[in-house]
């Protein structure tokens, strides 16, 4: 058997040396800046504690959500040159500009920059660098005049007076301790301000630094990371105050910016040969895709909370790549499984052999060399020992050992089931393979290389299937098996336990449903385990086999068929071909890094990804070999920030209010997501608490439209995700008011209620009032028309008449005629007029003459009736004057000796009849009926008075004229 | 009064080769001191100071007892005896150097920050003072308007009389200096 095995060792372990070194690269993303900003600088940048990112510009101060930059005015601050930005405690943010002038804003959610005003003045030189201390001091650095500290009361100077190395501070960071750090071309400073006295340490080459000019300065943990002209960078520890030079061999040029997220592990910007990466104490250049030409100026570093690096790029570009995700392009085409060997040896299994490559701390890809030519190599697998397993498809399992000798080959002919090999895992002695039949396992002596004996197992002795995916072992050495329809077994103590159906909670409850396929077991840091599976998603399962968690597509998983399932250390990482998955257990949160990472369109194979202990992840396509690291990061899913509200119908004008009148109740309120990781996939839901509808809506827009608001209390809510399951998401409100308009105020409406009760009563009494005139005047007219009658039929009159008429008849028959004539006329008219209520003035004066007439048969000359002479116009009540003529005659006396004269004259608007009292000897019984009915009939259709007299012996009435124009 | 003296002698030694100094020629000192009950302000026409155009130093110094003008001799009195207490710290001082680089001998007006220690008390304060100078035909005009903060200087005030003294009190500085 040995002896086979030397044999086939000599025939197939031809190695081939491969050429090359494959350098690691990042992926890197340029962000496209406005049109405004195109050729402006960019000085520096700063992620506030909401997530957006600030940029200082030579053309003012920007802030940027992912989606688009804004600048943010301040009147005279709108266009300065911004040279530094810092969020205090409280949240104002406050900025440096090239002048030395300072400004702030409020809080994040301020719209405009303010001018900092002081007893002291501002500063007169650039602003190199703002940043607070412990005890709440504001530090401002200039680059000319030292450093000044802000107390909140009083502005204090430190500069060479003071004993600052130089006035030119380059940079300035925020002490572990108290006070701050600065950087200068004679070395280092550490100030503090306490008990009203400045403490200044200086650190320079005396004191063991490499070089004094200091362009860079980080802090990380108790290091003070610096980054010198022509040295490299080292740190000094502020407990013990040891210096530590890194780089002893630094090709770098000077440093420009720094930033180290671990104690030995960050990167260096330069100022004219790129970036580089520090890691363990090695330097090395990053090189990038899309390429950048590896001579930029690198001025400044930020690693935001999602765990993404932005650089300022020649001063004039912005890019961001994630330092989680490293590839190498490999070049060797299609690999079907890979293997990570301690910290600097991979394998690549291809149908063609398998290719061993080494990493250096570069860290680049060393391809070294070939080995088992034509071997179909599909899965591989290392013991304690560092023996490599070679797991092929049809010629069994070859058993590297350290010096990548073969020490043994199994195919069916040494016992195996079946020569094709899927997975391949360790048991304390034992080796399990899982082959297209079955499973076997194989006691080895790695040390001595001795096959002791080949077990297997198939559907007969109790496995599920014959078709096991993957053979995996956890913690506590169970055994556990993927298999092909099944669901998962484990093997405890030779028996296997089947999990071939998992309890899920459904829409309608708990359902216990087939697992199906596994492709592939993990475990995590808890000793939970994870299965990928066809149809169910990815299902945690706790110790007991329980299910503790499934994510799937209403978990937001976009993923289809995953390839690679493995824990880098506290998430748990899925890789399919469209990208990658992180699943972040302690937030529930998943993030999907796609093209952002330069993942796309992957050929991936099953096994082509290290699903096993290691530094972080590593995965294979057919182009390049990714390595996943987890890079701290404080936030794993977007964050909603409202950024504005403007109301529509008024000009747009942004308000920093939430009560809004009436009629101001068209509003936009725009919002973003800060997910700088794949800003393009930010989707949102939103919802308005007051409003009829307060559903979720979802869109991808960044606007939210509001008409046509009734007053009441709103609340706008905001959530805002990237795989579209806001179920885990946070969310974020406004919560404004429209206020009623006036009309709806109580005060309003009890007085219109008021000013109605009172409207409606007077409207009443009126109408009451002109009923009671209309039925009094019916009356009257009545009463007058009836005395009317009565006086003109009063037997007196006729008697008279007759006797007149019967006196006439003798003397002169034709006037006796005429006489009737006139006296029937007369009454005609008394008949014809009774009823109507005005005659004009010339109709009365013909029945005056008419009446006159007759009572001239009888009086003679004895009765003057005097008419003045007057244009008739106006309008009176019938019977009116006629009646006045017939009173002065009743009560009169006329005679021979006494003639009577009746006037008839007009005054202004009234028309009169007197006549000079002559007291009868017979006294007619007067009823005073005659002229009451006159002044009664008046009243109604007249304001004007009947004026009686008696004056002088004359009696006059005079009666207004109705209707004169 | 004694150790103003000293510091202009002190200066006159420290710079031998310098023939142009700014010598204050008339200058006024007034505070005030804006209280709810009661505003006090009173005034030193006896200021002196000296700036030194090349290395842009400057001195200032005004007798404590040299303050008039106060609303009643009692005020006055308590001014002099139980806060400035112009036995034990006659003079207040004010010298150092001013922080933006201007040239003091072309003509024109300059906004300047001089960084100097006022001690004032017997208290020594760093401050940063910000002036206005005018330089016209030889003559420079300084002026200024800063504050004190009592507390900064040790002054306390009785509780008695908390309402009549402003914890900041205005001080404005106009001063005119020849080259000598």
């Amino acid at each position: 058997m040995t002896a086979i095995v030397r044999h086939i060792s000599i025939l197939w372990l031809i190695t081939t040396i491969l050429p090359g070194q494959i350098l690691a690269q990042y992926h890197v993303n340029e962000i496209q800046l406005p049109e405004n900003l195109a050729g402006e600088r960019i000085h520096c940048q700063f992620e506030a504690s909401n997530g957006i990112m600030y940029f200082g510009t030579s053309e003012g101060l920007y802030r940027y959500d992912g989606w688009r930059f804004e600048r943010i005015p301040g009147d005279q601050l709108t266009s300065q040159d911004v040279t530094s930005i810092y969020e205090a405690e409280d949240h104002s943010i406050w900025i440096g500009t090239g002048s030395g002038a300072i400004g702030l804003m409020d809080g994040l959610d301020a719209v405009a920059l303010k001018p900092w005003e002081i007893e002291e003045g501002h500063p007169g030189a650039r602003i190199s660098g703002i940043c607070q201390d412990q005890q709440g001091i504001l530090w401002i650095a200039t680059y000319g005049e030292g450093v000044y500290a802000w107390t909140g009361h009083r502005l204090y100077n430190f500069n060479q007076d003071d004993g600052l190395p130089a006035n030119e501070i380059y940079r300035m960071v925020r002490a572990p301790d108290n006070g701050v750090w600065i950087s200068t071309d004679l070395g280092l400073a550490h100030c503090s301000f306490s008990v009203n006295k400045k403490w200044i340490r200086t650190v320079s080459t005396a004191l063991g630094l490499p070089d004094n000019i200091i362009p860079a300065l980080h802090v990380h943990g108790d290091r003070i990371w610096y980054g010198t002209f022509d040295q490299g960078v080292g740190w000094i520890d502020v407990q013990s105050n040891r210096i530590e030079h890194v780089t002893n061999q630094w090709t770098g040029g000077s440093a420009s910016s720094l930033l180290f997220w671990e104690k030995d592990h960050g990167f260096v910007g330069t100022a004219t040969q790129g970036l580089w990466e520090m890691q363990r104490g090695v330097a090395s250049k990053v090189h990038f895709t899309p390429g950048l030409s590896g001579k930029e100026a690198i001025t400044h570093l930020v690693l935001d909370q999602e765990g993404m690096m932005w650089m300022i790029v020649n001063e004039q570009y912005i890019y961001t790549f994630l330092p989680s995700i490293q590839h190498w392009d490999h070049g060797l085409g299609e690999v079907q499984s890979m293997l990570y060997l301690s910290s600097d040896s991979i394998c690549l299994g291809k149908s063609d052999g398998l290719t061993l490559a080494h990493l250096d701390h570069g860290p680049r890809l060393n391809l070294l060399r070939k080995a088992l030519p034509g071997a179909n190599v599909i899965s591989l697998y290392h013991d304690a020992h560092r023996n490599i397993y070679a797991g092929t498809f049809g010629q069994g399992v070859y058993v590297l050992d350290s010096r990548f000798n073969l020490i043994a080959h199994w195919d069916e002919r040494s016992g195996l089931l079946n020569g094709s090999i899927l997975s391949i895992t360790s048991q304390s002695d034992y080796i399990w393979l899982a082959t297209l039949a079955g499973i076997s396992r194989i006691r080895f002596n790695p040390r001595s290389a001795q096959t002791v004996e080949i077990t297997n197992y198939t559907k007969a002795d109790g496995l599920p299937s014959n078709y096991i995916y993957q053979v995996f072992t956890d913690h506590r050495q169970r055994l556990w098996l993927a298999t092909d329809g099944a669901g998962v077994s484990v093997m405890e103590q030779d028996t296997f336990l089947h999990f071939p159906t998992v309890t899920l909670a459904g829409p309608d409850g708990a359902d216990t449903l087939p697992i199906g396929n596994v492709y592939s077991i993990t475990e995590d840091g808890n000793g939970r385990l994870w299965m990928n599976t066809a149809s169910h998603g990815v299902i945690g399962l706790d110790s007991d086999g329980r299910v503790f968690e499934q994510i799937d597509r209403t978990k937001g998983l976009r993923l289809q068929e995953i390839s690679t399932l493995a824990w880098s250390g506290t998430h748990l990482i899925m890789v399919d071909r469209d990208g990658m998955e992180v699943f972040h257990p302690k937030t529930e949160s998943l993030t999907y890094l796609g093209e952002t990472a330069g993942l796309k369109d992957l050929v991936l194979n099953l096994n082509a990804g290290w699903n096993g202990p290691g530094d972080g992840v590593w995965f294979v396509s057919n182009q390049s070999l990714f390595h996943y690291q987890e890079i701290p990061a404080s936030r794993f899913q977007p964050i909603p920030v409202i950024k504005d509200v403007r109301i529509i119908n008024e000009d747009l004008e942004q308000v920093s209010t939430n009560q809004f009148r009436y009629n101001q109740n068209h509003l936009r309120i725009s919002y973003a997501g800060i997910w700088n990781t794949q800003p393009q996939n930010i989707l949102f839901a939103y919802r308005i608490l007051g409003s009829n509808d307060t559903t979720w809506r979802r869109t991808r827009d960044h606007q939210a439209f509001l008409w046509n608001l009734d007053p009441g209390t709103y609340e706008f809510q905001i959530k805002a995700s990237v795989h579209g399951d806001f179920a885990s998401c946070p969310q974020t409100g406004y919560a404004f008011v429209i206020n009623n308009p006036y009309w709806f105020t109580w005060w309003f409406i009890a007085v219109l209620a008021a000013m109605t009760f009172a409207l409606l009563y007077l409207f009443v009494k009126w109408r009451e009032r002109v009923v009671n005139q209309r039925s009094m005047m019916e009356k009257q007219q009545v009463e007058a028309e009836l005395a009317t009658i009565k006086n003109q039929i009063n037997p007196h009159f006729l008697f008279n008449s007759f006797n007149t008429l019967a006196a006439t008849i003798e003397e002169n028959r034709e006037e006796a005629i005429e006489y009737v004539e006139h006296l029937a006329d007369f009454y005609r008219k008394i008949l014809l007029y009774g009823e109507i209520q005005k005659i004009s003035l010339s109709e009365e004066l013909s029945i005056v003459d008419e009446y006159c007439s007759i009572l001239k048969y009888r009086y003679g000359d004895h009765l003057i009736i005097n008419k003045k002479q007057f244009l008739p116009v106006g309008m009176v009540v019938p019977m009116t004057l006629q009646r006045l003529v017939e009173n002065a005659i009743k009560h009169n006396e006329i005679s021979r000796q006494k003639p009577l004269t009746i006037t008839i004259y007009l005054r202004e608007d009234y028309i009169g009849v007197s006549n000079p009292v002559q007291v009868k000897w017979t006294r007619e019984a007067s009823t005073g009926f005659g002229l009451e009915s006159i002044r009664k009939q008046y009243r109604f259709l007249t304001s004007r008075q009947v004026h009686v007299r008696e004056d002088k012996g004359l009696f006059t009435v005079e009666i207004p004229i109705l209707n004169k124009e | 009064m004694a150790y103003w003296m000293v510091t202009l002698l002190v200066w006159a030694f420290m710079f031998p080769g310098q023939s142009t100094r700014y010598v204050l020629s008339k200058g006024t000192i007034f505070f005030r001191s804006d209280a709810p009950l009661e505003i006090i302000e009173a005034q030193s026409e006896q200021l002196q100071g000296v700036i030194d155009p090349a290395t842009l130093s400057f001195a200032f110094s005004v007798r404590n007892s040299s303050f008039h003008g106060f609303n009643n001799p009692l005020q006055q009195e308590h001014f002099y005896e139980n806060y400035m207490e112009t036995d034990h710290y006659p003079t207040t001082t004010f010298s150092g150097k001013i922080l933006d680089p201007v040239d003091l001998t072309k003509e024109g007006d300059y906004i300047v920050r001089a960084k100097g220690i006022l001690e004032l008390h017997g208290i020594k304060q760093e401050r940063i003072i910000k002036s206005k100078l005018t330089l016209k035909s030889g003559h420079l005009v300084a002026s200024s308007q800063f504050t004190i903060t009592l507390q900064d200087h040790n002054i306390s005030i009785p509780r008695i009389v908390y309402q009549k003294i402003a914890e900041q009190i205005q001080v404005t500085v106009e001063a005119e200096f020849t080259l000598e």
